[in-house]
């Protein structure tokens, strides 16, 4: 692989500042979840039922479309036979008045993102893996903004009054694992990843006007703006994978040497849509 | 907030004004006729209103299920008093982007680029398109076609483009182009009322960091510098 050792360093010396920067953007959205929590108690939600019988429509939409298992993992090849029967008992599992839809897509959000960290985690650990020092930077990179995610948005549920999440999400998990047999080369392992990937950008769009409060909407548009841009870059890296070009996924970048597909690939979508959209409470706490 | 290196052509160029962060005040007016117009433009009797692709799977939808999320979204628009303006302000940003990318193509078929990269080339022409695409959405919402770009940041991506003698000058100009669109759709998602503007605008804001993020690619750079989208770049009406 090409790789020029000084702007590979330089990257991990810009992730490690990321993280400062992270945190420091995470608690500036804080304050004001904080203040939602606080009046929510003092004053419930008059529009509760309408909001709950909204959330159960999306649900209903979401599950219909076939959301992360039979128009992503089938088309992917991965689809496991566990899929089926757990997407069956979240849609007889009736939604109770009660239940507080804001802290169930926050808590969704994390079980996604501490997925995404397994899964990365643990294609890190794979024996082929470390080839491209790009590939590698890329996924240590990745997997550490994740845990900032799944970290804001157990912050925001629990500033709600909700609990954290710190699993995995209950119905993708079992697909990961059964597909990890199949990641014999980089292709497969960016093709997961890129499930991964849209799935939460999925996700955080479709769950994003059932928040009570509009405020809430800032902290999962934020980390939606990122996931994407996770997904684009594996989209690419898959097109030169596909062009059997591995040796172009390098930083610098040697452009002139890029077939044409590499610059449309990141992004085949006018609109993002929300094909892979897992239900808001899929993995509440 | 963070930007992946400091020595970059761009950090010495002019800050485009009207940038700067997300704000709570918007004072527009006259939401009704757009909304009905947004409602019109996304959705049909078959298809559900919150969704800004024709998605074939939205067309069995049950008409229960359908008035529900209809009449949720509609609820919104009714209450909405800027959502119109940020549409309008939306439309000329696009056009912005449609303009500026359609001069670069110009230039590029002109030589005056240099040897265009064919990844260049199709990316140009995609990012165009889909430029495109946002345009003509946001002019339905509307109502009329936009016609203008926000004077501000035209003046300064004239002076830039007029600056640019390459390939990788190019790229630069749109990139910042595209951070500011992602960050501009950022800062009004929690400020628009309407869930189907909303929707919207969350459906496109994704597109342009994804175009972001292979321009930085292009130019050498990390392609996802940051942990959190930030909203430092974000315009605002003049």
């Amino acid at each position: 692989m090409s790789i020029d050792d000084r702007m590979l360093r330089d990257l991990v010396v810009e992730s490690s500042d990321l993280q400062v920067d992270a945190m420091r953007d995470a608690r500036r959205t804080l304050p004001d979840i904080r203040e939602i929590g606080r009046a929510r108690v003092a004053h419930p939600d008059p529009d509760r039922r309408e909001k709950v019988a909204h959330f159960d429509a999306s649900r209903r939409r979401i599950l219909r479309n076939g959301g992360f298992g039979v128009s992503g993992l089938a088309a992917r090849g991965l689809l496991g036979t566990a899929f089926g029967s757990a997407v069956m008992g979240i849609v007889a599992r009736p939604v109770a008045a009660q239940e507080d839809v804001d802290i169930m897509i926050f808590n969704t959000a994390s079980s996604l993102e501490n997925l995404a960290v397994a899964a990365y985690e643990a294609a890190l650990a794979l024996p082929f893996f470390g080839e491209n020092q790009v590939i590698v930077t890329f996924a240590e990179t990745t997997a550490s903004q994740h845990t900032e995610h799944s970290a804001a948005f157990n912050a925001a549920a629990v500033e709600l009054g909700g609990e954290e999440q710190n699993g995995t999400n209950p119905v993708k998990t079992p697909e990961v694992e059964a597909a990890m047999p199949s990641l014999v080369d980089y292709a497969a392992v960016v093709d997961l990843a890129a499930l991964l990937e849209e799935t939460a950008q999925d996700t955080y769009l479709a769950n994003m006007t059932l928040f009570s409060d509009p405020d809430l909407r800032t902290v999962m548009a934020s980390v939606l703006g990122v996931e994407t841009q996770h997904l684009a870059t594996l989209n690419a890296v898959a097109a030169l994978l596909a062009a059997d070009l591995p040796e172009l996924i390098a930083i610098p970048t040697d452009v002139a040497a890029l077939p044409a597909a590499a610059g449309s690939a990141g992004f085949p979508l006018a609109f993002i849509d929300k094909s892979e959209a897992s239900p808001p409470e899929e993995g509440a706490v | 907030m963070t930007e992946p290196t400091t020595d970059t052509v761009l950090d010495a160029e002019p800050t485009l004004p009207g940038t700067g962060g997300a704000r709570r005040g918007f004072m527009f007016a006259g939401a009704g006729a757009a909304i009905a117009a947004f409602v019109a433009a996304c959705g049909s009797d078959s298809e559900e209103t919150t969704t800004p692709e024709t998605g074939d799977e939205e067309t069995t939808t049950s008409a229960a299920e359908e008035e529900e999320e209809t009449t949720t979204s509609e609820g919104g628009g009714e209450a909405s008093g800027g959502d119109a303006e940020i549409a309008a302000f939306a439309a000329s940003l696009e056009l912005l982007a449609v303009n500026t990318y359609t001069a670069a193509g110009e230039a590029a078929a002109a030589g005056d680029l240099g040897e265009v990269p064919p990844a260049v080339g199709e990316f140009v022409t995609a990012a165009l398109g889909q430029h495109q695409e946002a345009l003509d959405m946001w002019n339905g919402v509307v109502g009329t076609e936009a016609t203008e770009t926000p004077a501000d940041l035209q003046a300064v991506v004239d002076e830039m483009f007029g600056a640019v003698t390459d390939v990788t000058g190019a790229a630069e100009l749109a990139l910042e182009l595209e951070q500011i669109a992602a960050q501009t759709y950022l800062s009004v998602i929690p400020v628009l009322e309407d869930p189907a503007a909303v929707d919207l605008a969350a459906s496109i804001m994704p597109i342009a960091q994804q175009h972001a993020a292979i321009l930085l690619f292009v130019l050498g750079q990390y392609p996802v510098p940051d942990v959190f989208l930030p909203t430092d770049k974000a315009a605002t009406p003049s």
